[in-house]
């Protein structure tokens, strides 16, 4: 898998993997932190019910795909030095937005009083889901949104919106493989064929393929890769797949295919050379997938509790 | 939620435990709770990062749209009624020029399911075409790949669009068919939704209104029939943040211009603007339009016989191009056939003017609602939608019982226009009729004239039947106030 001697951003040194794992477990961390805890954040001590919030509320099973996106998006902001929104269609993974604008700085910026420390740090988990604190979703409370993800069907649309006339801005878009079922979901694959590469920016679909919905198997996941496959071809992309259970082998794949989306780099100087949009197919924007990271909080409780003895995220790390 | 009931279960707590800790926290956030240098290695700075993106907090970014004076635009009226005009043609030349003075800046769009020309706004094309990357043939027209007119057959894309064009600070209009815009009702609720939180949030900069255009109403779908006809969004609309939601219905062209020219300077609404595209009279110049619009319901003191200083004996109130042109023309068969009865004529263009003051930041205070419909004399409302949301708008007015509403009632066919307010009850001869009915003391003297009003909607009733189209004392007909 490591292709050592050749040095080009594709593949990740030692360090940058250590990096990105490091803050995709903070994220992780700071997502299941805001679900559970209400004391004791940082662990300092045994773990007591009273550090429990008395209601549990929050979806865990969509957090660590969208962190282990925003992780890699951070990489790849910092590394073409380019502006970047992010829809997150899965907009009951509020805990990993919040957990993401907490550790970069930017919650703390909006909201002083939860500060980049450990007194807000409880803050944060305790303000979650909880009376007189934040909703349990993406919100417009929610730094960087503009998209809710209560409703499912609109991340896909909401992210051409935003791309319309910012021809420097990349708009990375979750789309999780439930929300993809919906109508309007499915309508809004066709707005590739009126971005314009000249005037318009840059929308990377990312299809969150974690296998289910709430109490089903999503259609997408069910079919054979090759039929997926000529389903988003068909929509006029070029699909990148992102597998596995070892968070370095899926780092490494999220950097390889994070690089094999660099075309998509909004770059107004080289405008004349985006020919996005001469056929109607368009060969462009490439949904990465995630696949199989947080599958089992789904399904038979034996498959969740053998899960959590390999605690989402931070399973079998080696380095 | 992969473990439940950690706070009596021992073993769930031991195993959330496990579970938190195998992320090493102690490696990724120092004693103080700050996350470690490593953990922020591949976080970029400033507004690169997602969570502080301009982009995301669009009202930053908003600009003023550039509005050409309004005087460019209007149709010249010296007398009401003498003229005739397609309101949205009307419009669609102000929309023009905005679309031409955003050509270089780029924040303006239209969108729309496939009906920019068939609601008469072509004239945006003359500015800018349809966004379109797909093949093209010799044949398409307005097909540009740089073009800011958006259509595609979904109403979903489209709100989608518009939503995240507006949000990332930019401006913008959809113009629908009445009837289908249903199709985004879902949408829009979490567009206000997101307005209204969005409002108690300093740190959130007003964007742009979402701003829907409906035409092809549903008084004006006699061709294509039932399934065209449903004037239900405002209904819909009406139920939500008060704060945020607008719903306006200009009776004719220049208030139509007067109404959208606000609606595109607004920030954080939802602005419903229902208009007409076929010929309708004009009844007011410019200057009286933006008068009229600025008070949103008021008396048309040339349509009336009221004198001035005396207490009108009935009110005919109106909303909504179609019922101001049945509520004139009844006001014209009174002013013939019972030339003492004292007639005011009301009409409304903000519908949320009826709503309590408590209640919504543009209802009327009860001293001015009282001195406009009264308290006592029968107000004969006609209405351009569902009747029930009138009453449900002014039932807290001390005149409510008087008040009587004709409007939508699902009496929808392929038929002529005319047969279209016949059928739901909304036309001139059923008004005069509800007012005979309905003013203490007249029906008596007024039999015959009510006989005429009935005998006048038999003919109809026969006449489309062997012609195909309305009377000709229907389709010529004209205010001759
Ligand atoms: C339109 C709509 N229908 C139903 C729901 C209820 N709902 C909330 S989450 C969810 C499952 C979503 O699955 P998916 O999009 O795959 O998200 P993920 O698996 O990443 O959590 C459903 C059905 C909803 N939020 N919106
Ligand atoms: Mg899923």
């Amino acid at each position: 898998m490591r292709r050592a001697k050749r040095h080009d951003r594709s593949t990740l040194t030692d360090e940058d993997l250590s990096a990105l794992d490091a803050h995709w477990r903070a994220a992780n961390y700071l997502s299941a932190g805001q679900i559970y805890l209400m004391g004791n954040p940082l662990l300092k001590q045994p773990l007591e019910p009273a550090h429990i919030k008395p209601r549990l509320l929050g979806h865990w099973g969509t957090s660590p795909g969208l962190n282990l996106v925003h992780t890699h998006l951070n990489r790849i902001i910092r590394q073409r030095d380019i502006s970047a929104l992010c829809v997150w269609g899965p907009g009951h993974g509020g805990p990993a937005v919040l957990a993401n604008s907490w550790l970069e700085g930017s919650y703390s910026e909006t909201y002083p009083d939860v500060s980049r420390d450990e007194a807000g740090m409880e803050r944060l988990f305790r303000q979650f889901s909880f009376p007189g604190g934040v909703p349990s979703h993406v919100a417009p409370e929610t730094p960087g949104s503009i998209h809710e993800g209560g409703e499912l069907g609109y991340a896909l649309s909401h992210a051409y919106g935003a791309a319309l006339d910012n021809p420097e801005l990349l708009v990375t878009c979750v789309i999780g493989d439930g929300e993809a079922e919906t109508g309007p979901l499915a309508a809004s694959w066709h707005s590739n064929k009126f971005l314009d590469p000249v005037h318009d920016g840059a929308v990377l679909p990312v299809l969150h393929l974690n296998g289910y919905k709430i109490a089903n198997p999503t259609v997408l996941a069910r079919l054979p890769e090759t039929e997926l496959d000529e389903l988003l071809r068909g929509y006029g992309h070029e699909p990148l797949h992102v597998t596995g259970d070892d968070p370095h082998q899926v780092h490494r794949a999220m950097a390889a295919a994070g690089h094999r989306t660099r075309q998509l780099r909004p770059d107004p100087a080289g405008r004349p050379h985006r020919r996005r949009g001469r056929t109607p197919a368009l060969a462009r924007d490439r949904p990465a997938y995630t696949q199989g990271l947080d599958r089992p909080h789904r399904g038979r409780r034996t498959a969740r509790r053998r899960h959590l003895a390999r605690a989402p995220g931070a399973a079998r790390r080696s380095a | 939620m992969p473990l439940a009931g950690v706070r009596d279960n021992p073993t769930h707590l031991t195993q959330l435990e496990e579970w938190l800790r195998s992320y090493r926290p102690e490696e990724l956030f120092d004693e103080h709770g700050r996350p470690r240098p490593e953990v922020l290695a591949c976080v970029p700075e400033g507004d690169r990062r997602l969570g502080a993106t301009p982009h995301a907090n669009g009202g930053l970014l908003l600009r003023e749209l550039p509005m050409a004076p309004l005087e460019r635009f209007a149709v010249p009226v010296d007398k009401p009624g003498a003229t005739l005009h397609e309101p949205t043609r009307v419009l669609s030349d102000l929309l023009e020029s905005v679309m031409a003075d955003t050509a270089d800046r780029r924040d303006f769009r239209l969108v729309g399911p496939d009906e920019t020309a068939s609601n008469r706004l072509q004239a945006v094309f003359d500015a800018s075409g349809k966004a379109w990357q797909a093949g093209t043939l010799e044949s398409d027209e307005h097909l540009d790949r740089h073009g800011r007119v958006m259509e595609i057959l979904s109403e979903h894309t489209c709100q989608g669009w518009l939503e995240g064009y507006l949000l990332t600070g930019r401006h913008g209009l959809f113009s629908c068919y009445e009837a289908f815009v249903h199709i985004v009702d879902s949408m829009v609720n979490q567009h206000i939704k997101w307005l209204r939180t969005s409002r108690a949030l300093p740190w959130r900069a007003p964007v742009a209104s979402l701003n829907y255009l409906l035409t092809s109403h549903v008084w004006r779908q006699d061709h294509n029939g039932f399934s065209h006809q449903d004037p239900g969004f405002v209904d819909h609309v009406l139920n939500k943040s008060p704060e945020v939601v607008r719903v306006y219905l200009p009776p004719d062209a220049n208030t139509l211009l007067s109404v959208a020219d606000h609606a595109l300077r607004s920030r954080d609404h939802v602005n419903v603007i229902v208009a007409g595209k076929q010929p309708c009279f004009d009844w007011l110049s410019l200057d009286e339009a933006r008068l009229h619009c600025a008070r949103g319901a008021g008396a048309w003191e040339w349509a009336g016989t009221e004198t001035a200083g005396r207490e009108p004996d009935v009110v005919l109130a109106c909303a909504g191009d179609v019922p101001t042109q049945e509520v004139l023309a009844a006001a014209g068969l009174l002013r013939r056939h019972l030339p003492d009865l004292a007639v005011r004529v009301v009409n409304v263009v903000d519908l949320a003017r009826l709503m309590p003051h408590e209640e919504h930041p543009h209802g009327m205070a009860d001293p001015e609602y009282d001195a406009l419909f009264t308290t006592d004399k029968p107000v004969i409302f006609a209405y351009h939608g569902y009747p029930w949301l009138i009453h449900r708008l002014a039932y807290r007015r001390t005149g409510h019982a008087h008040l009587h509403v004709r409007g939508y009632k699902e009496m929808g066919t392929t038929t002529t226009p005319f047969d279209m307010v016949v059928r739901n009850d909304l036309d001139r001869y059923r008004l005069v009729m509800d007012v005979i009915d309905r003013t203490p003391g007249l029906g008596v003297r007024a039999v015959g004239v009510r006989q005429a009003m009935a005998d006048a909607r038999t003919r109809h009733h026969a006449w489309i039947r062997e012609h195909g189209t309305d009377m000709p004392e229907i389709a010529d007909w004209s205010w001759d106030g």
